[in-house]
């Protein structure tokens, strides 16, 4: 009895001594791990086995690491945004300057007379207002990425608000010999939103249009269900090609066939960060030849 | 973190007898980034590869993993790397969910639910009543990729894991690693023989070519050079950008430095260019056709051998 009580007790003790063991060596892997985690090396994760008492804590672990990593990737993006916003700038600012300067020499020098003149003059005065349009876009970028825009949300009648956006277009398309439709419902229609952000999306996305679609006609839609509103603006340009369509509302993209005009890859990043913080949606489909629609939704208010 | 080195090989070589597979490689895979590794079909990718993983042994040369040198902390940094190589194996008469759970059961897990949401961002069901050997070949490449990232590694080595997908499985694992990648801040190194898929997908690229490694290039560099455009350097870049705009009609050109212009549009040639910009008295100091394409730049590279 005696014999089979200490062979029992022998047993339990062997049992926990190999328990302990394992449990030692795991602690000291985890701290090996970690120790490299403390270092910054967030690619590290921790183990565990299934039958593991450390697994809900190994786990716990895991999730802050993982989420530490997170935000260093967010971070790095925004720095190299940056990085190429700068180099980016150089020549987006130099190139109209250049040309601008030159026209203007050629003016100084009375190099042209008469009509010419006035053309040339025209050309400078152009390029020096897509300058300031420019700055204005660039300024606005660095609002948004700094966090430094305030929002003004204020329930309102979107049908009302477009309206008087359109309006405000309306010469400048004309100028551009663009054919335009606005299909706006007469009822009122409310949508929670900042007046300044949502006039700059808009602004963007026809800017965007007169620039680059070479169009001839516009459509503003706007239409409605039992929660969402959803906007539309439709083109008959040039359309954007299929390779550039994933792209076109990333930071500074801009597509070949507009890399040297006056564009800066900003004003469509704009409009989808703008949208976004108005709690909406931004997408684009295009044909290539048969043109661009910009939908954008917003829930109902 | 940034530029920092992951995995480096240096003089990596495999002989079988007197025939050699591969001969000092030297690749530099750096954080956060995708490196392909291009080259025909039997260039010697998967060698390198099944190297660096330890599935064959080294001939000679180093293989250094996360600042460490391979052989003697093989526990240690294999746990750290997710791979497949050729068509992963599975158990056939089991399930996906259920050959994951082996895995997960065999090497640990790094979270609750690992093997469902491993199968949820692969696209594939969770416990679901398909053997694998009733899988297509799509559904296996993904429970390829499930298993290699069950474990949240910081390194993933793929080798061909496109292979054998139709054209919209290409761009699903295509968009799936660019943004394991790009939002998770992975390191790939991929394998392809298939140049327009590895310049859709890497941001470095080493070529590989009958056993030796013939270039190793950032795709930036890449895409600079085959850009088609003129370059001219001239003394007023002010008068330039008018005449351009004036009397050649060119709206794309840039500006890209003090005395430097370059001219995107394709209707322009070199010639005309010049010759309008001499005699409205623009000294040009330089002038440079810049029209290489990728393949051609492969083609030279390899020494005839084309790629698909």
């Amino acid at each position: 009895m005696i014999w089979i009580s200490i062979a029992g007790l022998g047993v339990i003790i062997l049992y926990q001594f190999i328990y302990i063991r394992n449990t030692k060596r795991q602690m000291k892997e985890i701290s090996y791990i970690l120790d490299d985690i403390c270092s910054g090396n967030l690619d590290r994760r921790l183990l565990a086995d299934e039958n593991s008492i450390v697994r809900e804590l190994v786990y716990k672990i895991n999730e802050i690491v993982i989420r530490d990593k997170e935000k260093f990737l967010e971070k790095e993006k925004s720095e190299r945004a940056y990085k190429k916003l700068v180099t980016s700038l150089s020549h987006d600012i130099r190139t109209p300057l250049a040309s601008l300067i030159g026209y203007l020499e050629v003016l100084e020098k009375n190099g042209v007379t008469g009509g010419e003149r006035d053309e040339f003059l025209k050309i400078a005065k152009r390029k020096a207002v897509n300058l300031g349009d420019y700055i204005q876009e660039l300024f606005e970028f660095l609002k948004i990425e700094s966090g430094e825009w305030v929002y003004d949300l204020k329930k309102q009648n979107i049908c009302e608000v477009t309206r008087l956006i359109l309006a405000d277009w309306i010469i400048k398309l004309e100028e551009n010999k663009i054919e335009y439709k606005f299909e706006i419902p007469e009822e009122a229609v409310y949508v929670v939103l900042d007046k300044s952000a949502y006039t700059r999306i808009l602004t963007n996305l026809i800017a965007n249009m007169i620039r680059h679609s070479h169009a001839t006609q516009l459509t503003v839609r706007i239409s409605y269900s039992l929660n969402k509103i959803s906007l539309s603006i439709t083109d008959n340009g040039i359309g954007i090609d299929e390779k550039d369509l994933p792209f076109v509302f990333d930071r500074l993209y801009k597509c070949d066939t507009s890399r040297g005009d006056n564009s800066n890859g900003l004003g469509l990043s704009i409009a989808k960060e703008l949208t976004a913080s108005l709690h909406g949606e931004i997408h684009a489909e295009s044909y290539c030849g048969r043109g661009t629609t910009f939908r954008l939704t917003f829930p109902k208010a | 973190m940034e530029n920092q080195i992951i995995l480096r090989t240096k003089g990596l070589t495999k002989k079988y007898g007197n025939i050699t597979a591969v001969e000092k490689i030297n690749i530099n895979v750096k954080r956060g980034r995708i490196y392909g590794l291009l080259g025909r079909n039997g260039a010697g990718k998967t060698t390198i590869m099944k190297m660096i993983l330890g599935l064959i042994a080294v001939s000679s040369g180093d293989v250094e993993v996360f600042g460490e040198k391979l052989p003697g902390n093989e526990n240690q940094i294999y746990k750290r790397i997710g791979s497949i190589i050729e068509t992963p194996s599975f158990y056939s008469y089991l399930t996906g969910t259920e050959n994951l759970e082996i895995f997960a059961r065999l090497r640990g897990t790094i979270k609750k639910d690992a093997v469902k949401s491993a199968l949820e961002v692969t696209g594939l069901p969770y416990k679901d009543k398909k053997p694998f050997s009733s899988y297509s070949l799509g559904m296996k490449q993904r429970l390829g990729i499930a298993n290699a990232i069950l474990n949240d590694p910081g390194l993933l080595i793929l080798d061909e894991p496109t292979n054998g997908l139709d054209p919209v499985g290409i761009v699903e694992i295509r968009k799936f690693l660019q943004n394991l990648c790009r939002e998770q801040g992975k390191t790939i190194i991929i394998s392809s023989h298939i140049l327009s898929e590895i310049a859709l997908l890497a941001d470095d690229i080493g070529i590989i070519h009958g056993g030796h490694l013939v270039k190793e290039i950032s795709m930036r560099e890449l895409e600079e050079k085959n850009k088609k455009y003129i370059e001219i350097k001239v003394d007023s870049v002010p008068k330039a950008a008018q005449l351009l705009e004036n009397l050649l009609n060119c709206k794309n050109y840039a500006v890209t430095d003090k005395n430097c212009v370059e001219i995107y549009e394709d209707t322009l040639d070199p010639v005309s260019v010049a010759n309008c910009l001499v005699t409205h008295g623009v000294g040009l100091s330089s002038l440079h056709f810049k029209h290489e394409t990728l393949e051609d730049y492969f083609t030279a590279l390899t020494g005839g051998a084309r790629f698909e």
